[in-house]
């Protein structure tokens, strides 16, 4: 109380405003605040739970008897995987010579290697988020 | 002959007496050129333009020496209003103003809003209630910086408020709180400087969220939020608005009208509604709020030493209320140990979506792969909540 007293004397404030009402409303405000939204994250987290729940859940399947499996053949790659990788190092190197050229330099590629670290989107993904989020 | 010279003279003269010219006096026109300014702002740097730019004309049209669209005298130190000498009396603006003064208009925003604003990011990361809950303490500390500074109870609750960064919000509060007349500072006072700051949060938080975080703690990447069910969206306002209005019984017009138009959205059986309240009912309301806020910039109201402190004051909610959210963020980045980027802690006050644009730009400025626009979309749409939860208590308490 002391040192309200001392508070009040050093901020005096309006005839309706003393340190007590002023550290009230901000200790209420506060509390209040984060007692309210404490009660909306556990609402939503359980009910969160329970939809999660919901659709993890297997559904039932009705008894029906298997039906054989149909054979097919199996479908012919149409590209072999090296094709797809000499197309890909043809892009890469396209690229690197065009850099090259802008800088006035001469590049040499030693080997293109698959980044292991890299982001779980797509290269394509990426591009589409960098192209929407820069303007801002 | 010489008589009609002499009426045609006596007419000029009259004419001349009682035009705005001659009964414009320095402060008004001080006045006028500060609305060009903020038109300026409005236009050429497309500062929050939808609203400063009628905001900026009603203070053209409000300072207009005998144009009488504007009657402080109707509203000033009036506590029960007089309807009927409002429209026998009062001007265009004064019959606009009655929205702001009966508490109209920042509801039917809110409305808007809702049906504009998605919860999914909120729901998919509940934790961010957390964020926008740190990000109020920016109102209830300028309480303290405003009762220092000499203002009443009411005065310090709306100056408070801009630290909320929502202008609807304030609006409503200012316009309650201030209702009796006899202040220092009125709405348009209140209603400016949240809009100017809110249109500053690009400016004034990258700099506090760079000094109170490391390029560790904001290169951090968060994972991508989980899908939300149709379901799960319906039932959030709903319970949001069950909560909300029986914890806070004041808050419930402003999350009332916000989770109303949310619940129209998430439906998705009342398009036409969704489609009204978001363009058409929002652009009216949009263009009645802000040119009766304008209408309330009297110079005698605006040119004074309380609207400097105002203005300061403001600048000061904004400042803490970004740097307790990225703290709060920075505490829940220990936590987790390093799975939450504290940037995100800023989008808590509010500003949507403008404050978690600004956390998306300055961690794309440490990594740009790094995409944390949809994870500070849970803390900003949380920070609604929030300081609508908070407007709410300055209600209650003062």
């Amino acid at each position: 109380m002391d040192l309200m007293a001392l508070y009040n004397t050093l901020f005096p404030m309006t005839e309706n405003l003393n340190a007590s009402f002023v550290t009230a409303v901000v200790i209420t405000g506060l509390c209040v605040v984060f007692l309210g939204l404490v009660i909306l994250i556990l609402f939503v987290w359980a009910f969160g739970k329970l939809f999660s729940r919901k659709q993890k859940k297997p559904e039932a399947v009705p008894d029906i008897p298997k039906a054989e499996p149909v054979k097919t053949a199996k479908p012919v790659d149409t590209a072999p995987s090296s094709a797809d990788d000499d197309e890909i190092i043809a892009v890469i190197a396209a690229a690197v010579a065009a850099m090259g050229k802008a800088d006035g330099k001469t590049y040499r590629i030693k080997s293109v290697r698959a980044d292991k670290n890299r982001s779980s989107r797509s290269a394509w993904s990426l591009a589409g988020l960098q192209n929407n989020t820069n303007p801002f | 002959m010489g008589e009609v010279f002499s009426i045609f003279w006596d007419t000029i003269k009259d004419l001349a007496a009682s035009s705005g010219l001659a009964n414009l006096d320095w402060k008004s026109g001080i006045m006028i050129l500060i609305s060009f300014v903020f038109m300026y702002l409005a236009i050429a740097k497309q500062f929050e333009p939808l609203l400063l730019l009628p905001i900026s004309f009603g203070m053209l049209l409000t300072n207009l020496p005998e144009a009488g669209m504007y009657h402080p005298e109707l509203w000033d130190g009036v506590t029960n209003i007089n309807f009927g000498d409002i429209l026998h009396e009062g001007g265009l603006l004064d019959i606009l103003y009655l929205g702001v003064k009966l508490q109209i208009y920042p509801p039917l925003i809110f409305l808007g809003i809702g049906t504009m604003t998605d919860f999914g990011p909120l729901i998919a990361n509940p934790k961010s209630f957390l964020l926008g809950a740190a990000a109020q303490a920016g109102i209830f500390l300028t309480f303290i910086g405003a009762a220092l500074l000499g203002f009443s109870a009411a005065e310090c609750g709306s100056i408070a408020i801009i630290g909320g960064a929502d202008g609807p919000t304030a609006i409503f509060v200012s316009s309650k709180l201030l209702a009796g007349g006899g202040f220092k500072i009125s709405t348009g006072t209140i209603a400016l400087a949240a809009y100017t700051y809110m249109a500053l949060v690009p400016v004034i938080q990258p700099p506090i969220m760079k000094l109170l975080t490391s390029k560790k703690e904001r290169a951090v990447k968060m994972p991508q939020l989980r899908a939300v069910s149709k379901t799960e969206k319906i039932i959030f306002p709903v319970a949001v608005t069950l909560i909300v209005a029986l914890l806070v019984p004041s808050a419930a017009p402003l999350v009332g009208m916000l989770m109303l138009g949310n619940l129209i959205k998430e439906s998705g059986v009342c398009s036409r509604l969704v489609d009204t309240a978001q363009n058409a009912l929002m652009n009216i309301i949009t263009i009645f709020l802000g040119i009766s806020v304008g209408a309330t910039t009297k110079a005698d109201k605006i040119l004074n030493i309380e609207f400097a402190e105002v203005i300061l004051l403001g600048v000061f909610a904004f400042c803490i209320g970004t740097a307790c959210g990225v703290l709060f963020g920075k505490i829940m980045y220990k936590v987790t140990g390093g799975k939450v980027n504290p940037l995100i802690g800023s989008a808590g006050v509010s500003a949507v979506p403008m404050a978690a644009r600004v956390s998306q730009k300055v961690g794309a400025q440490t990594d740009p792969t790094n995409f944390l626009l949809m994870n500070a979309m849970g803390p900003n749409v949380a920070g609604v909540i929030g300081s609508a939860v908070a407007a709410g208590i300055l209600l209650s308490i003062i």
